[in-house]
């Protein structure tokens, strides 16, 4: 091939791989997709002037774990979208706004100890975990125990405690703890998990259908023991459309 | 297949078919529950229907080809039904659908619409099926119409009465079978017979190798708990109103409206799921719960004298336990669900067992309504318990129980000392319970009380009680309640001389707080609330009974300032569903009526004939298929107000229609009728359509305390009596077109199919906003347009008319 015909020729496999750079999932260019969790993070704003997602360590925290490694494979294109995708057996991971205002809400120090009822993939135990050492995580559902088990030892977080059994019960051997995180709405509030949440302690519930408009729930143990429940604003449904302006 | 007439297989074949079609409707609103939401089967059943309208004109446009090769189209589409029941009900279950999540992923819609497509394939077969009958005898449209109507009125009967043995994928089959059985009645040669035979051996072969299954989707709640460790289903049934599951898991802890500050552990349960979903927990006798005192529903039992005799409405069996433990005089419950009294009572397939009652509980039979229509109290406290589903999807579901009719009968029922106490959930932004709360005021004032000294509610984080007494409540009863409020750390929302400042302390709202609203309606009515609050609140009626129908259209901005990016979750899809069903079908009907007419001008025997009279006739049948259903949608959902149960109230009113109808079609369209005639018989059902919605309203009180055989008789009775003259009109107007061609009658045949469609997602859109006296009023306008029509359709008056011109 002599001449112009030469160049021809590596025009199209030029034009191909432009192609495919241009449709490849951004998984393959980035592969910690941190681009995306970064646009994912600034677009959490929060839902009122009293539940905004302000607190740089619940932000750096939501950064630093990377949502995709635990969604499963055929939703990865829908990894860092703003809303809840199924993780079989009917539950789900949550949306990242829910997931970002249950951790400010909690508002966990380094010292603390923290429970979490209702594992599921693993994500919200992950996000606590860059926040606290102490972070012990339980789920009901045998097979999703076990994934989320595996999955957290595979990302490093060695240190999150999981373990397959009935979250209502918590996890007496290691109350009191200081802040208590459920993923699943109840019926009612367990009376064990509020005797296990230690004085001054807060407990964050999401209530409503897993699928539809959820209202956070704080509920707060004081100093003599006394249980009060607050009722925040009903939070879903925030497409990612916008591009922070800071 | 030679003869001029069809013989008795062939109209048993056409019976067993329709049979077949009817009994897969009424199952198919079963399957729609248990794979989704019951709310949604009326909906999904509509659009599935438009496959007769599509069969009518796909016929009209092939008449030629059906009458020339009649054997192998009847074939086909009867073997095509056979097959595709099953197969729809397949693709059915593999659709990845979650209709919770319509507001915030689209995507569903698109899901949705493929769900409801599948069904529009057996029905658009079976369908075919008849309407190549007609096309094939048009000279008998009286039998054979009569021999449809009477198939489907067999099946409408068949298929609930089955559900008290059979399982719901036994029944599904049967339908199929129908049509298998049908192939080989008709006469057919024997290859096309051994197509018959071949399809009832698979039939058989089908159930139990399990090739039928229907369950719940992924997102429902029993499939989510068989998915916890060790949980299993213990015992299952289907019955005409739900399949009922009872789950047993080391996982379950319900104790609905406990206060926080019980510090108990909630007992030892297993769980009772109606279609998949709303678990309610079972206690058992053998491990019997101590008291419950700190259960929001126990508020109740503060106001009531001591040792009160109970009336519980309520499923399932804590409210039950919880009564129990406050040591009644008498408890009594009631169900609809025959199969539910066996479960509670432990009297399951003929073994006594414990079940899940207290000792003292007495279980009967009967509605809410005629309860207190046939049983007269005085009781000291009367419990409804209510469930709110969420995203507004149940908004074309009717409730007779939350009405200002119901709860004045139940306010008639208390002692002096009486108190009526309504349980239901709290909303992110009220609407239940301001419209509960509306409506005990308007009950409270037509008995000439004064509300504000009669009502009570508290409330925790989900669960709200209101409390209604019989007379003004005492400083000692106030007294009772504060301090129950207190003690259990429940928020007090309404009470004789309440404070702001005594609400909204242990369970905080941000939004959507109740001490404001309820203040407003108590003191000065809903009408001062109504205008600024997103959500349509008034109080039901038994003409308009939409407890679950709140959407406002001119509201919504209201609702976007609320709830800002959420919005749309609040929004009550199920009202918004049903005009989207009535926009699709609107533009499919009208895309399958005008194609016909205009192919006629490719066609080398066109429609044109009709082309003098083609408004007329479209609107001919257009009425009767708008005022058909009008009628029926009327008479069923009245109805239910005296049968108890819509499946029951389904199966007496179809299956009365039908054979009215048949019967009307037998009697009076077999032969030629003058016009003048048959304007006459078309006015009877004009007139008495509304007069019906009258007698039911007064029969109920005289009739609510008879027998089921009785009332199902009186109320079968009725609906044929308006039956009948309407069955003469559908084959009169044919046989006026007979000499059109049979083109023009499976045109004809698919403009009624499509508009009987449409009259059924009208016909709930119309009495949600005007009540069901409209829908009927509606009706009448409907068939006297058919009367003024009717005689407009023979081809001598046309020629007349033209001539004149």
């Amino acid at each position: 091939m002599h001449g112009p015909h030469r160049y021809t020729s590596l025009l199209l496999p030029l034009l191909c791989g432009l192609i495919f750079v241009g449709l490849c999932p951004p998984a393959l260019a980035d592969a910690d997709r941190l681009a995306e969790r970064r646009a994912l993070v600034q677009s959490l704003r929060g839902v009122s002037p009293d539940l905004m997602i302000d607190d740089p360590r619940v932000r750096a925290a939501l950064l630093a774990v990377p949502r995709h490694r635990f969604v499963p494979e055929r939703l990865q294109a829908q990894a860092y979208l703003n809303k809840p995708l199924p993780i079989g057996y009917g539950q789900t991971i949550s949306q990242p706004l829910i997931v970002a205002l249950m951790t400010e809400l909690a508002e966990v120090a380094p010292h603390h100890k923290v429970l979490e009822i209702g594992t599921g993939s693993g994500y919200q135990a992950a996000v606590l975990a860059e926040l606290t050492d102490r972070v012990f995580s339980i789920e009901i559902i045998t097979p999703l125990a076990h994934q989320a088990g595996n999955r957290l030892e595979v990302l490093g977080y060695h240190r999150i405690q999981t373990r397959e059994g009935d979250g209502y019960y918590g996890w007496p051997e290691e109350a009191p703890f200081d802040r208590i995180l459920v993923t699943a709405a109840a019926a009612h509030i367990p009376p064990p998990l509020i005797r296990q949440l230690r004085p001054g302690g807060r407990m964050v519930i999401p209530v409503g259908p897993r699928w539809g408009a959820q209202t956070l729930m704080l509920v707060q143990k004081d100093e003599a023991g006394e249980t009060t429940t607050e009722s925040l604003l009903p939070v879903r449904f925030v497409p990612l459309t916008r591009q922070p302006t800071d | 297949m030679t003869h001029d007439a069809p013989g008795s297989g062939q109209l048993l074949a056409l019976a067993l078919v329709a049979a077949g079609i009817l009994g897969f409707e009424v199952a198919l609103t079963r399957v729609i529950a248990i794979q989704h939401l019951h709310h949604l089967a009326a909906l999904v059943i509509a659009l599935g229907l438009l496959g007769f309208g599509a069969a009518g004109a796909f016929a009209s446009l092939t008449a030629t080809a059906i009458q020339r090769r009649t054997p192998a189209w009847l074939l086909v589409s009867a073997a095509g039904f056979a097959l595709t029941l099953p197969l729809s009900l397949t693709l059915a279950g593999h659709i990845d659908l979650t209709l919770p999540a319509l507001a915030w992923r689209p995507e569903e819609l698109a899901g949705f619409a493929l769900y409801t497509a599948g069904f529009l394939v057996p029905f658009f077969l079976g369908a075919l099926f008849i309407t190549s009958c007609f096309v094939r005898w048009p000279g008998h449209i009286g039998r054979l119409y009569a021999a449809d109507l009477i198939g489907s009125a067999t099946g409408a009967l068949a298929v609930p009465l089955a559900l008290h043995w059979l399982s719901l994928e036994q029944v599904l089959t049967l339908c199929a079978l129908s049509a298998a059985l049908a192939i080989v009645l008709l006469r057919l040669p024997m290859p096309a017979r051994s197509v018959g035979a071949g399809l009832l051996a698979l039939g058989l072969a089908a159930e139990p190798l399990g090739w039928v299954t229907v369950a719940p989707a992924a997102y429902k709640e029993l499939p989510t708990q068989l998915a916890t460790r060790d949980a299993r289903v213990i015992w299952q049934r289907d019955t005409p109103e739900a399949r009922l599951a009872v789950l047993e898991a080391p996982g379950l802890h319900a104790a609905p409206g406990q206060s926080i500050a019980v510090t108990d552990e909630a007992p030892p349960q297993a769980r009772l799921f109606f279609d998949g979903d709303g678990g309610t927990p079972l206690l058992s006798p053998r491990a019997p719960p101590g008291p419950q005192p700190g259960v929001i529903s126990a508020a109740g039992f503060r106001l009531a004298p001591p040792q009160p005799s109970v009336v519980l409405h309520t499923q399932g069996s804590w409210q039950a336990w919880v009564a129990a433990g406050h040591t009644p005089r008498k408890l009594q419950m009631t169900t609809t669900n025959g199969a539910l009294i066996e479960l509670l009572t432990g009297q399951i397939d003929g073994a006594t067992g414990p079940g899940y009652l207290p000792a003292k509980a007495m279980l009967s039979a009967i509605s809410v309504r005629r309860f207190h229509a046939a049983i007269n109290g005085p009781f000291d406290l009367v419990l409804l318990e209510l469930s709110a589903p969420e995203a507004g999807l149940a908004a074309g579901a009717i409730r007779y129980d939350t009405t200002v009719e119901a709860f004045a009968d139940i306010l008639a029922d208390l002692g002096h000392q009486g108190v009526f106490a309504v349980v239901t959930d709290i909303k992110a932004l009220p609407r239940y319970s301001l419209r509960l709360l509306a409506t005990a005021v308007e009950a409270l004032r037509r008995s000439g009380r004064h509300p504000p000294r009669h009502v009570a509610a508290l409330r925790d984080w989900r669960t709200l009680v209101l409390l209604v007494s019989a007379a003004p409540m005492t400083p000692a009863q106030q007294d009772r309640l504060r301090a129950f409020a207190q003690r259990w750390r429940f928020d007090l929302v309404a009470l004789p001389r309440l404070q702001a400042s005594d609400s909204n302390r242990f369970h905080r709202r941000q939004q959507g707080e109740l001490y404001g609203p309820f203040q407003q309606i108590l003191a000065r009515g809903l009408t001062a609330l109504a205008s600024q609050y997103p959500y349509d609140i008034s109080a039901t009626t038994d003409d308009r009974p939409f407890y679950h129908r709140f959407f406002r259209a001119d509201a919504v901005p209201l609702l976007r300032d609320r709830f800002g990016p959420t919005w749309r979750a609040h929004l009550g899809w199920g009202y918004l569903l049903h005009w989207g069903a009535l926009l699709i079908g609107l533009l499919l009907a009208v895309a399958a009526i005008l194609t016909p007419l205009a192919l006629t001008h490719w066609r080398p025997r066109p429609i044109d004939c009709l082309r003098p009279r083609r408004l007329v006739t479209g609107l001919y049948f257009s009425a009767l298929g708008l005022g058909f259903m009008f009628v029926e949608i009327g008479l069923l959902q009245k109805s239910t107000l005296l049968l108890d149960a819509t499946s029951t109230a389904f199966s007496v009113v179809v299956a009365a229609m039908l054979v009215g109808a048949g019967v009307g079609s037998y009697w009076l369209g077999s032969d030629a009728m003058p016009d003048r005639r048959l304007a006459l018989w078309l006015l009877v059902p004009a007139m008495l359509a509304p007069l019906w919605m009258v007698l039911f309203d007064h029969g109920f009180s005289l009739a609510a305390g008879w027998p089921l055989p009785a009332r199902a008789g009186f109320v079968a009775l009725a609906v044929f009596a308006v039956a009948l003259p309407m069955g003469c009109a559908l084959p009169q107007g044919m046989r006026r077109l007979r000499a059109t061609g049979s083109a023009t009658i499976a045109w004809a045949w698919g403009v009624n199919g499509f508009t009987s469609v449409l009259g059924s997602l009208a016909a709930v859109l119309i009495a949600m906003h005007w009540g069901f006296a409209a829908l009927m009023g509606c009706a009448s306008l409907c068939y006297l347009v058919a009367a003024v029509l009717g005689g407009r359709l023979s081809p001598a008056r046309a020629k007349t008319t033209n001539a004149r011109q």
